[in-house]
């Protein structure tokens, strides 16, 4: 059971995070470029079996499972303060803040766009919309940190348990490169927030990512729905 | 040494009669310093003039020890808040400015009085796992086979383990709501599953810890590793150990 936990949190769960942040950060290219990718996952066959066996369902068991390990540990950091205990603790406090964040992310989205609130084609400008308030864009970025770090730490203890990386050496390049792999899917999705939050983005210039032409998101023209309805941004 | 050092240290022992943990009760010990001296000197100071530092008459403080030299693992406890064994707890390294140390029974084991647990879990465990080799039978059956000098090796870091707890005792997935058997019993496994004559039961061994409770359950904090006084390469097993029981658990059912 246990294992089946450890592996669901991989594949199919992990790899869904990574294609997702990926896929996210398209937005950066503009409009345009982020509407093919909508519109690609939109005509995937079967999309709502693949939603549903492929994610939501080891989604869901990662999750409530994952929780009750959680609170079946007892964390000792204060006796015992190795870097591997301190991870040990923050896995399973960012398990709890990422299963949290995913049940609002669920709401905002998934939900959303279920009871037709929000249709796929509008998902640019309504991102633009939802991140402009300042506290959801912060918990979006908190919530978005909490997911990486518990991906790329699990990934790291996976390789580990399931016998893969068994020295130490093996598991201290383990760590160096899940910690790299979390750093590049951090900056990808830290990235698309701030983009969608501020128009700007933190580390690379503006030039580098708007090579298709797409112009600022805050720009009125690319805000027809929220020149349309009130909003609460800015 | 400076002569201030040689002040009486206070020792803080946490104390129970009747190994109840809820009525536990903390008590102060003045012992003066001596050269060389260890908590199990210090231990056998308070046994002998069982006075607390107020002046107050009370029950010696009792605990458990054998070997006097780490290898025996029975005098285990908690020093200063973290797990160890008290006879190479040397004083002027744990309180080189006369600091009071502080004594405290193992918290993963049913508490017996004062300092002594009882750890026959860890050997239930060990039964559980069949940790020997079958050799006893009605007729010689010869020399065994050869090891080559690089499992000797192996096997040698995980033979050294003494069933004293530290590995138990530090391992947060080891407490009253999860079934986890330790990290010891798991590197007992890989070193009887190591052994040629051994081998003949690996599958049985490797059973007896896919289960609940088993490998599985373990929460990766690691600390095992950091507190084995051993040095045994505790993480090694439990990651071999996994690799094991997932092949057995996987292929074997396609096998036979």
């Amino acid at each position: 059971m246990r294992r089946l936990h450890s592996l669901s949190g991989v594949v199919p769960v992990g790899a869904f995070l990574c294609v997702h942040l990926w896929t996210n950060s398209k937005a950066m290219l503009g409009p345009t470029s982020f509407g093919q990718a909508v519109e690609e996952i939109n005509h995937i066959p079967f999309l709502i079996v693949v939603e549903l066996a492929g994610i939501f369902l080891p989604l869901a068991f990662h999750a409530v499972y994952g929780v009750v390990l959680a609170f079946q540990s007892r964390p000792n950091v204060g006796a015992y303060g190795y870097t591997r205990n301190w991870l040990y603790t923050l896995q399973r406090i960012t398990g709890v803040i990422a299963f949290l964040f995913i049940i609002l992310h669920l709401k905002d989205f998934r939900v959303a766009k279920a009871l037709g609130l929000m249709r796929p084609e509008g998902f640019f400008f309504e991102l633009g919309n939802l991140l402009a308030v300042r506290w959801k864009a912060l918990v979006y970025l908190f919530g978005t940190t909490a997911s990486v770090f518990h991906f790329a730490n699990g990934l790291r203890t996976f390789l580990w348990s399931w016998g893969i990386t068994v020295s130490e050496r093996s598991q201290r390049f383990a760590t160096l490169a899940s910690a790299t792999l979390g750093a590049v899917l951090w900056l990808l999705g830290a990235n698309t927030i701030l983009f969608f939050a501020t128009g700007g983005s933190m580390m690379f210039p503006a030039s580098w990512v708007r090579a298709e032409g797409g112009r600022d998101p805050a720009d009125p023209a690319l805000h027809p729905v929220s020149s349309a309805s009130p909003s609460l941004s800015k | 040494m400076a002569e201030e050092n040689k002040r009486p240290i206070t020792f803080r022992i946490k104390r129970s009669l009747d190994g109840n943990r809820d009525s536990s009760t903390w008590e102060e010990f003045e012992v003066p310093w001596e050269p060389q001296m260890n908590v199990i000197s210090a231990l056998m100071a308070i046994q002998r003039k069982p006075k607390t530092k107020e002046g107050r008459e009370t029950p010696p403080v009792v605990w458990e020890q054998a070997c006097l030299e780490e290898v025996c693992g029975s005098c285990t406890m908690l020093i200063n808040g973290k797990v160890r064994q008290a006879c190479t707890a040397l004083i002027d390294s744990l309180s080189p400015n006369g600091e009071p140390v502080t004594i405290e029974p193992m918290t993963k084991f049913p508490l017996v009085r004062d300092l002594i647990v009882d750890r026959t879990r860890m050997f239930e465990n060990l039964k559980r796992a069949k940790a020997w080799i079958f050799i006893d039978g009605t007729h010689s059956l010869g020399p065994g086979p050869r090891v080559a000098p690089e499992v000797q090796e192996e096997a040698y870091s995980l033979s050294r383990c003494m069933t004293c707890g530290c590995c138990v005792e530090a391992c947060p997935n080891v407490n009253d709501a999860s079934p986890f058997m330790g990290p010891a019993v798991l590197s007992q496994v890989r070193l009887f599953n190591l052994h040629p004559s051994g081998k003949m039961n690996a599958g049985e061994r490797l059973d007896a810890v896919m289960g609940e409770g088993g490998v599985a359950d373990c929460g990766k904090a690691q600390n095992c590793v950091q507190v084995c006084p051993k040095e045994i390469p505790l993480t090694e097993s439990i990651a071999v150990i996994g690799r094991d029981t997932m092949k057995r658990a996987l292929f074997g059912w396609l096998l036979k």
